[in-house]
């Protein structure tokens, strides 16, 4: 039973990670603007379409 | 005219082909500049921006000649959010941004020139954040790089005075949604050996540390997450108000208190993961309630109708762009034909025609003489003219009309809160002497039990459903509203639209349409030749009765004019195929023709009457009637069974027979006011809201409606697109979902009775939960289900009543 400590340990860890990436990804504006970076992943570069051919 | 014509759309803006049909590369555009900014992107190999289709965006036909403020250094300093010299960073405004195939084309901005580094859309503000080199293009080269492709930059004084955009999302209250929600699952699982009733899984010391871990968790969600409901509690209380954050607060402060005394003196595991829930929920709450449209302006003021430069006439002669704000009494400026008048002038040209529709809701412009007073706001339309200043910028008509709207609109309440506020005292009240009455008996009865028993009854009748209720009904009908063209200001405003007895409409812009109109012929018969011409001829001026000359007839064939001449407040003329066609203002004629001339009555009274000349002989009389929008009779009558409908016009009473009719606009003929300024508008509005018991809807749209916008309970600016400039409201209605307002007031109306219905719904959970809590009977697995059970419930009971309601009455 005494993993448990462990685990516990493991688990916290991992949760504040997660909360940390999320005040990263706050702080550094990826909230501020949600619609244009969904369409601008969708643009076809002309030059880049024809190279892997 | 026939319209069989089978209608050709164009490639690059979608507009339809009216004129005449350029094609270019094996499709078809409307007009030269489409063509060429088509091949423009040919060139650099953009033309995967047509991929999904025409761009939709109609390049501006201008010469760019107005720009030269632009090499102002001050005027670029104003602008420019950083600059080395070299490098240099502007954000702008493009309201043409529409679609993703705008930010593909903006986004690709280097291409066209290399002196742009790098540009950055936002697309939702729409603005692009543009990084370039001056050395290589100056801001005037930018500006009118970005003309020539079709996304004409928004510049206006109010750029110069509040510089960068605040930020629409609160990025405090997104940290304090993941602290919580971080701490709200940790606390969960923590608990859930609790949660198992009856058997005992875990050993002393491990349900031990967990407690403790949870205590620890809890704390942030207390200091951090839940700081702004204590600190407004407490502000509250200091000036003796109870709002909503009182009863909040004592929630929270009683289960943390009681929770933390449990865990320490080892008695149980507390109510932690309640607490957590709690706030956690709440601040989702906060969150859904402050969806904003950020590519829509509120608070826009005169300053953002205003150019930020004029051309100013120095005592040599030179012309020099001056900043506005530095006018001085006396200064002589130059407007260019369809510029705007900043300050009130007195006219030094000898004629001008200054169109004040916008100002004072005239659908004609006026003609005025040398030496007569021009106020601002007014946009000329004609040939170049020279203007003296007589009052600077900052003590204008148009300013002060503005201030005085501004500055009588106290600081109220907002109706919403009030009524909370007036909910969460009662319930306060309720709740903490239940707890005292509850107190008392224990303590008579089993003074053991008396702390806990009252405790729980903080602790259960917490009235997360009840602060929840406002924030997502109110939440999600604006975004019902805004789906269906409406935008509302803020989940205040739709509860305060919901309150108003009075419509009162604007007549110009408002219930018609700009330059849409049918014309009337009286007079002699033209042929369809003469007809041509006069078409053509219109064309090539700016003046709205022009303008919607030439719109009535879209099909008619280019043909070439010589000899086009324009003169202000007389009328145009120009030579097509030999025939010289004249359109001319009645009050120039001879004595004789004007005679002859008011002889062709027509049936209807239009306004704008207008001789037509061929070859200098009187000819035909032409009139225009109004357009006004669709199912116009329909809304006012929909709205005359509940409301009392007013109409206040500007504009002179030549439609008030119209305008009464029932199969038009229906309005009652006392309810009608013609010829009112602006102020007296404002008057009107503030005189029938001065007894307290009318309030009034303002329905308008330019800035002659400014002052009874902002003096009105609720200020409703219609617009055509969501660009289009719009006086200061709490809501900005498009023009086509017009026909729905009755609809909107009445579900802004319902939308109350589904809060009180969410109240009911939070009631019957808290006369449970305190019934069992009164018999010291609450544990601490009940009032973990209870407690989010409630506030999920209440979530989804607001948001289906609301999807319900806005589907039955808006489809």
């Amino acid at each position: 039973m005494e993993v448990i400590f462990l685990l516990i340990a493991i688990s916290i860890v991992a949760a504040v990670g997660f909360l940390a990436a999320f005040l990263w990804a706050v702080r550094s504006g990826q909230y501020d603007d949600d619609q244009t970076p969904a369409m601008r992943i969708l643009f076809d570069e002309k030059q880049s379409t024809e190279t892997n051919k | 005219m026939s319209s069989v014509t089978k209608t050709t759309t164009c490639y690059h803006c979608n507009d339809e082909c009216t004129d005449e049909i350029i094609e270019h590369d094996g499709h078809d555009f409307c007009c030269n500049g489409c063509s060429t900014v088509y091949q423009l992107l040919q060139d650099v190999g953009l033309d995967e921006a047509y991929a999904n289709g025409p761009l939709g965006i109609r390049p501006e036909e201008s010469s760019n000649t107005d720009l030269a403020y632009l090499d102002n250094p001050e005027v670029k300093q104003n602008l420019l959010d950083f600059s080395d010299g070299k490098k240099a960073r502007i954000s702008f405004e493009l309201p043409a941004i529409h679609c993703s195939a705008c930010v593909y084309l903006l986004e690709r901005l280097e291409r066209l020139n290399k002196g742009v580094k790098q540009c950055e859309v936002n697309f939702p503000k729409k603005r692009a954040n543009i990084l370039f080199d001056e050395t290589e293009i100056t801001l005037r080269q930018l500006v009118a790089l970005l003309r020539s492709i079709g996304y004409a930059p928004n510049l206006n004084l109010q750029n110069t005075t509040e510089k960068g955009d605040k930020p629409t999302t609160d990025k405090a209250l997104l940290y304090r949604i993941g602290v919580a929600g971080f701490c709200f699952g940790n606390i969960m699982l923590l608990s859930f050996p609790e949660y198992l009733i009856g058997e005992k899984v875990l050993e002393e010391k491990w349900s031990e540390l967990f407690n403790y871990l949870n205590l620890l968790l809890a704390l942030p969600v207390v200091l951090f997450a839940g700081r702004d409901y204590l600190v407004s509690a407490y502000k509250g209380l200091k000036v003796r108000h109870v709002n909503m954050d009182v009863p909040v607060s004592i929630g929270i402060l009683a289960i943390f208190g009681r929770s933390a005394y449990d865990i320490l003196a080892g008695v149980g595991p507390g109510f932690l993961d309640s607490l957590a829930g709690f706030v956690f929920f709440l601040l989702i709450g906060k969150w859904y309630q402050a969806k904003t449209y950020s590519g829509l302006s509120f608070e826009r003021d005169y300053k953002s109708f205003f150019p930020i430069a004029v051309n100013r006439i120095g005592a040599d002669g030179q012309v020099d762009a001056i900043m506005i704000k530095h006018l001085l009494t006396g200064d002589e400026i130059q407007i260019h034909n369809d510029e705007l008048i900043p300050c009130d002038c007195e006219l030094l040209s000898e004629k001008a025609s200054i169109d004040y529709s916008f100002v004072t809701g005239e659908a004609e412009p006026s003609s005025k003489n040398e030496g007569n007073r021009i106020y601002a706001g007014g946009k000329n339309r004609g040939s170049v003219i020279r203007l003296r200043v007589m009052k600077p910028v900052s003590s204008s008509y148009l300013t002060s009309l503005w201030n005085s709207a501004d500055t009588s609109k106290d600081a109220a309440v907002p109706p919403l809160l009030n009524f909370s506020n007036k909910i969460a005292s009662w319930f306060s009240a309720a709740v903490l002497s239940i707890a005292v009455i509850t107190a008392i008996y224990w303590l008579i009865v089993d003074p053991t039990n008396w702390l806990n028993t009252t405790t729980a009854v903080l602790i259960i009748a917490c009235p997360c459903a009840l602060a929840l209720s406002i924030p997502f009904t109110y939440g999600s009908m604006l975004r019902h509203f805004g789906r269906h063209g409406f935008f509302v200001r803020s989940v205040e405003a739709i509860a305060k639209l919901g309150q108003i007895d009075n419509v009162v409409f604007d007549k110009t812009g408002t219930i018609t349409i700009r330059l849409k109109g049918s014309v009337l012929f009286g007079g002699a018969e033209l042929t369809v030749d003469q007809l041509e011409a006069l078409v053509n001829v219109a064309r090539q001026s700016l003046h709205p009765l022009s303008k919607t000359f030439a719109a009535a007839f879209p099909k008619t064939p280019q043909e070439q004019v010589v000899g086009f001449t324009e003169n202000a407040g007389v009328g145009i003329y120009g030579m097509v195929n030999g025939t010289l066609v004249e359109l001319k203002n009645p009050n120039n004629l001879s004595e004789q023709e004007r005679k002859q001339f008011d002889s062709w009555q027509t049936d209807f009274h239009g306004m704008g009457k207008t001789a037509v000349l061929i070859n200098g002989h009187l000819h035909a009389r032409v009139e225009f009637t109004t357009s006004y929008r669709v199912g116009l009779h329909r809304t006012i009558e929909q709205m005359k069974e509940k409301l009392t409908v007013w109409l206040l016009s500007g504009d002179n009473d030549t439609e008030a027979a119209a305008l009464s009719n029932d199969l038009i606009a229906g309005f009652e003929k006392d309810h009608m006011f013609f010829n009112m300024d602006p102020h007296q508008k404002r008057q009107w509005v503030e005189e029938k809201q001065s007894d307290g018991t009318a309030k009034v809807l303002m329905v308008g749209d330019g800035l002659n409606d400014a002052g009874a916008l902002r003096e009105a309970h609720f200020g409703i600016s219609i617009a055509e697109d969501n660009s289009q400039f719009t006086p200061a409201s709490d809501g900005i209605l498009t023009a086509s979902s017009f026909e729905k307002l009755p609809q909107l007031i009445a579900l802004a109306k319902q939308s109350r009775s589904v809060v009180l219905g969410a109240f009911a719904l939070s009631m019957v959970y808290n006369v449970i939960g305190v019934t069992v809590a009164v018999q010291g009977l609450l544990s601490p697995v009940m009032a973990g289900v209870l407690m989010p059970l409630s506030s999920v419930s209440i979530v989804l009971f607001t948001t289906v009543s609301t999807a319900i309601l806005a589907k039955s009455k808006l489809q």
